[in-house]
């Protein structure tokens, strides 16, 4: 039996030919499942607002209309919104994995005095919350109400990030940064020079954390900077926009009308639809671009140099 | 004497590691350890009108609600049951996932799954389950259709109107959405494996599944260990919004979660005191559960937290 | 209390359109709309929020405002008439000295374009600019940090959330004021001791169709807006039936889908419960109405004695879920219904398949809208006035003109010139402003119509019945959010708004709809029902206000979860001895609830209300 799958047909065998097989043919099944919603979010989003309350969209739209998106882009702060999260979203990102790596690093060397305290220090955060109430006033005190800084400063170290860079770091080769410090480097160039390079994986994916994080918040807009238009963000014109047709897709239903007059509605569900287009794809875009840091493996003795 | 100088020489030489952590642990303070004063309130009837200190204290009062409600106690074991159900399959389908879409040889394949299966996260749980309600239905739903069709049953599931299948629902509700999002960290974590590594077993002679079980996973363990404790400590938190979306009055029993709960029975009625109670109690079974299993992983000489 | 927002919005909702409020009922509002945590619940909530404060919009706009102290308004208004530019408008003598008040609305929504012709017109004549915030996200986590951070713009509707910021002292005492205006103090002076506090204050100033005045009366109903709905070709195929019980309506019900088990390909639907989250009155409200109450909220009212008791528990509900649990045998129902969601419901309402369904009119407008552009007038619905042997049905409600309390604009303690601002209120309470907001100008944007009353031109038609359009381009959203005056001026019967004028209601009737209430001998819809009730000033129960998390609350949470909890499985009850052993734990589980702690408090509020 077993010397079947040694069977060879040019340099793979029998073996080898089927696993692929068979995993391209899973894999393909799993991707034609996973992109099934987003698929058919883009088909709603694209169909007419009113023909979707029948239900039934599925691959394609079924009475085209760009309406929804109209309504989206013909937000006179999109443009505001647009620059702010993307820097918002720019610094955050760059910020999360330089502070993070870097209490990472601190975290990961074994000498340190009150290592296991300081780690418990920053684990414990992960688990306690004060609520909203006492968080507002921390911010406002601080004066960061109706300010930039509302959101890069308080989400700057996440500690599930730090852990995760940390045990990465311990699973590289002690050789590596003795190595560096018997050549004299002290800790920040060890940290700078040796370290954060064989981490380009765990980092690509840090920073893909943070940015879709940040990119996706819109909560602290609303709690902190809702009376700055200058401050806003799109996800926050998107949940306005998204709030605002739950409530106005109902009211201007006329009520005495025969229906005719209808054709520009929106309803929740499309503007949904196109709000999450609208709002995902710029930042879908960061994924293909972080992917080549984690295709390719890593030769450890390469970056070595 | 000896001691005392040797340790006060070790932290000389390591200032710059202190200088690199000081300013985050004070930073930490002020905006995670400084605001839980406002847990005060917890044992308070807090009314934002009156500030910490108008409002009356309570002493207990807010726990004892809690702790004397049958349905509490049902929503934890909700809670619980469907975070851990959660967390066991998101975990395993990541990890195959991830490992699967190593072995794929070809790049553009690979590259098109993997960004492919991330997208799903990006959508509101609202559209997901409005999606997965869809499916079950009992009205032409594609799950009861292709299973009548396969000819398993004969007559179409309530899928949604059934105590027993919830759980299951919520669960691959949820690996369905963030399965590819979960494995990317798996994915980075594969590709930090040393090539030597799987030279060196070719070069014993290791099959495909042996490269995978004594190369590969070992390579990810550490992180799998990392991400599962820490996850643990999550277990209250998490199953929030779909059986939100998803339950209704005939799975209350089983759909009702400790946050909803809390929505219930704090916010939506103004007690902010409750919700903070609530958060509390949370707070403390999580870091039990993160520095007991982080022990029992250090026990085990697995890769722990600290 | 989120609840009684709900319950808010819905009563609105039902005053809309004039449709004779029809109280929701009352327990509707489970209070699901809680805090957003996170994008999915916070839509969810939002979601929630939406469709009351949507209701309350309507409310809003339809709601016959009812009478009001005439003698001052109409002096102003005719003083001001002399003068007049802009066609009857008069600036206020400031206007050169431009002022920005912001204020922050409950509702979620969308500032108007800056380049609204109306809005930008009243600036000019006032040198007021309102500048608007909607909510976004959910509103107690909004105001919790707005209260705990004194972070107040200058004015606040906050619905029946006012409470809090009452309590937070939020709002300037507006009493000694409101008399110096006296458009302002026709609209509220005869109501004053309602909207007094028990501090002795007077905080804010209600919006919504609440006040006894001379200035305007309550307009008809011209709608039902609540009640058990069905499809006008059941009716029709029964000959024009008058249906007056739960067994007369099920038996026409019944009788059509034997006959047509299909309707357009798509398999008939008997009667459906939608009971999706906060969307659950279907299921928990029709037994109050069926005892002959209104949308009184989670409690029964006796009318004579004014004592309050529950009707979650008593043989009358025994009886009405026992009969959907026949229903259920016989087909009429399916369990499928408790598991749909809002969208599922309405995409299949809109197949013109349903026969029947007991709801709000506000929450199925979309599917019925659907249905007449397919040109499926038959299958459109109407309410029938469904109560118990004996009772005579109470759907319609005539306004008490008795302010809620729930829908009240405040001032904030930190508006800076609270006098220039009632002033510019009082100015827009003159009859000309009123009329410019909401109609526009006569000739362009409306006409006489042949019996001498209103009726929108097509073309403002078709922009009032598009909500951006109506935001950017009429006076809507300023009207909405201000006082205002509603239902028809008692001088000459002139209806205040659009959805209170009888020829814009007729205009819009499709030939089959004549036919229709024709087959009936009636005008309107809402003829089909009881003269509307002229409701007692405690009405309605849903907007007494319950003390944040005091015993009585959370009494009034659990009703909601328990009856949530056990109606659908008694509904799908294989037998009647199932029934009955469910019902048994029911029982055990609702009689847990400290339902006096509700009712006692709840008696004592309606006392303290009927004695004023």
């Amino acid at each position: 039996m077993k010397k079947i799958w040694k069977i060879r047909i040019g340099k793979h065998s029998l073996g080898d030919i089927t696993f692929h097989t068979v995993n391209g043919i899973i894999m393909f099944f799993i991707a034609v499942i996973m992109i099934y919603p987003f698929w058919n979010t883009i088909a709603v989003s694209f169909n007419d607002a009113q023909d979707t309350l029948r239900g039934g969209i599925t691959l394609f739209p079924r009475v085209f209309s760009l309406y929804s998106y109209e309504s989206v882009f013909k937000n006179k702060l999109m443009g505001t919104a647009a620059v702010n999260s993307v820097l918002r979203t720019v610094i955050s990102t760059v910020l999360g994995v330089l502070v993070g790596s870097m209490i990472a690093y601190v975290l990961s060397r074994r000498e340190l005095v009150g290592r296991k305290f300081i780690t418990g220090y920053f684990l414990v955060t992960m688990y306690i919350s004060a609520g909203l109430i006492p968080n507002y006033f921390l911010i406002k005190n601080l004066g960061m109400l109706n300010s930039f800084a509302v959101y890069i400063v308080p989400g700057l170290v996440s500690v599930y990030n730090i852990i995760v860079i940390k045990s990465f770091m311990q699973s590289l080769p002690d050789s590596l940064s003795e190595a560096a410090m018997v050549d004299g480097a002290g800790h920040f160039r060890c940290y700078w020079q040796i370290i954060l390079p064989c981490c380009k994986p765990v980092l690509a994916t840090i920073a893909l954390w943070c940015a879709v994080g940040s990119w996706n918040q819109w909560f602290d807009t609303f709690l902190y900077a809702s009376g700055a238009d200058h401050l806003t963000t799109l996800q926050y014109e998107m949940m306005k926009l998204l709030s605002s047709a739950m409530q106005s897709g109902r009211d201007n239903s006329s009520i005495f009308g025969n229906g005719q007059q209808m054709a520009n509605t929106i309803t929740p569900t499309s503007i949904r639809a196109a709000v999450t287009i609208v709002a995902s794809v710029p930042i879908l875009v960061v994924y293909p671009f972080m992917q080549k840091y984690f295709v390719k493996g890593v030769t450890l003795g390469a970056t070595k140099e | 004497m000896n001691k005392r100088q040797k340790t006060l020489k070790k932290l000389a030489g390591q200032k710059v590691l202190f200088f690199m952590i000081i300013p985050c642990m004070i930073y930490t303070f002020i905006f995670s350890y400084y605001p839980l004063s406002g847990w005060i309130m917890a044992f308070q009837n807090y009314k934002p009108a009156k500030g910490y200190s108008g409002s009356t204290f309570v002493g207990m009062d807010q726990f004892m609600f809690l702790f004397k409600d049958v349905e509490f106690w049902r929503s934890v074991r909700n809670t619980l049951a469907m975070s851990l159900l959660n967390l066991v399959f998101s975990f395993v389908f990541a990890i195959v996932f991830a490992l699967l879409l190593n072995e794929i040889k070809s790049l553009g394949l690979k590259r098109i799954t993997q960004t492919v299966s991330y997208l799903p996260h990006f959508l509101s749980w609202i559209i997901v389950c409005s999606l997965v309600s869809n499916m079950l239905s009992t009205n032409d739903g594609m799950i009861n259709n292709f299973l009548m069709g396969i000819g398993l049953i004969d007559k179409p599931v309530l899928w949604l109107g059934e105590q027993k299948y919830f759980w299951w629902v919520t669960t691959f509700s949820n690996v369905w959405k963030e399965t590819g999002w979960n494995s990317i960290i798996y994915i980075a974590a594969i590709s930090g494996i040393d090539q030597a590594l799987y030279e060196a077993a070719e070069l014993d002679g290791a099959s495909r599944f042996q490269k995978m079980w004594h190369v590969t996973l070992p390579g990810i363990k550490s992180t799998i260990v990392v991400l599962l404790i820490m996850n643990l400590g999550w277990v209250l938190n998490a199953s929030f919004e779909v059986p939100y979306i998803l339950g209704s009055g005939l799975l209350q029993d089983v759909s009702q979660t400790i946050d909803i709960f809390v929505l219930k029975y704090g916010m939506s009625i103004g007690n902010y005191s409750l919700a903070t109670a609530a958060g509390i109690f949370k707070s403390v079974i999580s870091l039990a559960l993160v520095f007991g299993t982080n022990a029992i992983a250090n026990k085990l000489g697995e890769s722990s937290l600290m | 209390m989120k609840m009684k927002k709900l319950c808010a919005i819905l009563m609105a909702c039902g005053m809309v359109l004039s449709l004779a409020a029809c109280g929701g009922s009352g327990k509707d509002t489970q209070p699901t709309q809680g805090a957003a945590q996170n994008e999915a619940e916070a839509e969810d909530t939002k979601e929630a929020d939406d469709s009351k404060d949507q209701q309350a919009a309507e409310g809003a706009e339809d709601a016959a405002g009812e009478e009001a102290g005439e003698s001052a308004g109409d002096a102003q208004a005719a003083g001001a008439s002399d003068e007049n530019i802009y066609g009857g408008l008069v600036p206020m003598e400031d206007a050169d000295d431009p002022i920005t008040y912001t204020f922050f609305v409950r509702d979620p929504g969308t500032v108007p374009a800056d380049n609204n012709p109306v809005i930008q017109k009243i600036t000019e004549l006032t040198g007021v600019t309102i500048k608007f915030e909607f909510l976004v996200g959910d509103l107690d986590q909004k105001l919790g940090v707005m209260i705990a951070g004194g972070d107040y713009p200058d004015l606040i509707f906050a619905g029946d959330a006012g409470t809090k910021l009452r309590d937070a002292g939020a709002f300037i005492p507006l009493e000694e004021e409101i008399p110096k205006y006296p458009n302002l103090n026709a609209m509220y002076g005869d109501v004053l001791k309602y909207l007094t506090q028990a501090d002795g204050h007077v905080y804010d100033m209600e919006i919504y169709g609440t006040f006894q005045n001379d200035v305007t009366e309550v307009a008809p109903p011209f709608e039902c807006g609540i009640g058990f709905y069905i499809q006008k070709a059941v009716l029709e195929e029964a000959g024009y039936p008058e249906i007056k019980t739960l067994d007369d309506y099920f038996k026409i019900i019944e009788e059509y889908k034997e006959k047509y088990p299909e309707i357009d390909g798509v398999k008939t639907t008997g009667f459906e419960i939608l009971a999706d989250g906060w969307r659950n009155w279907a299921l928990l409200n029709p037994v109050q109405n069926l005892l002959g109450a209104g949308n009184d909220g989670a409690m029964f009212v006796d009318q004579n004695t004014f004592e309050s008791s529950f009707f979650q528990n008593g043989d009358d509900a025994h009886a009405f879920y026992l009969k959907l649990n026949e229903e259920y045998q016989k087909g009429i129902i399916e369990a499928e219904t408790f598991t749909q969601n809002y969208d599922q419901y309405i995409s299949k309402i809109t197949t013109g398949a349903v026969l029947g369904f007991y709801d709000q009119n506000w929450n199925f407008q979309s599917a019925q809208d659907l249905l007449k552009n397919d040109g499926k007038y038959e299958r459109t619905y109407v309410a029938v006035p469904i109560a118990n042997p004996g009772v005579q049905d109470a759907y319609l409600d005539k306004s008490n003109g008795i302010p809620s309390g729930t829908n009240g604009v405040g001032i904030s303690i930190n508006c800076e010139n609270p006098e220039r601002l009632l002033r510019f209120f009082d100015w827009l309470l003159q009859r000309e402003v009123q009329d410019y907001l909401q109609w526009g100008e006569e000739g362009t944007d409306w006409v006489r119509s042949a019996d001498g009353g209103k009726e929108l031109t097509p073309e403002r038609r078709a922009i009032w019945y598009d909500t951006a359009k109506k935001r950017d381009e009429t006076g809507f959203t300023l009207w909405n959010y201000c006082p205002k005056w509603q239902g028809l001026y008692t001088s000459d019967g002139m209806p205040c708004g659009t959805g209170e004028s009888p020829d814009e209601f007729l205009a819009s009737q499709s030939d089959y709809d004549k036919g229709f209430l024709n087959g009936y001998g009636i005008k309107y819809p809402a003829e089909l029902m009881s003269d509307p009730v002229l409701r007692a000033p405690y009405y309605p129960v849903w907007a007494l206000p319950l003390e944040d998390g005091s015993p009585a609350a959370v009494a009034n949470t659990k009703i909601t979860d328990v009856t949530m909890k056990f109606y659908p499985r008694l509904i799908l009850a294989k037998d009647e001895a199932e029934y009955e052993s469910i019902w048994a734990d029911f029982l055990k589980e609702f009689n847990a609830i400290d339902l006096d702690a509700l009712k006692t408090e709840i008696d004592r509020q309606i006392a303290e209300k009927m004695a004023k």
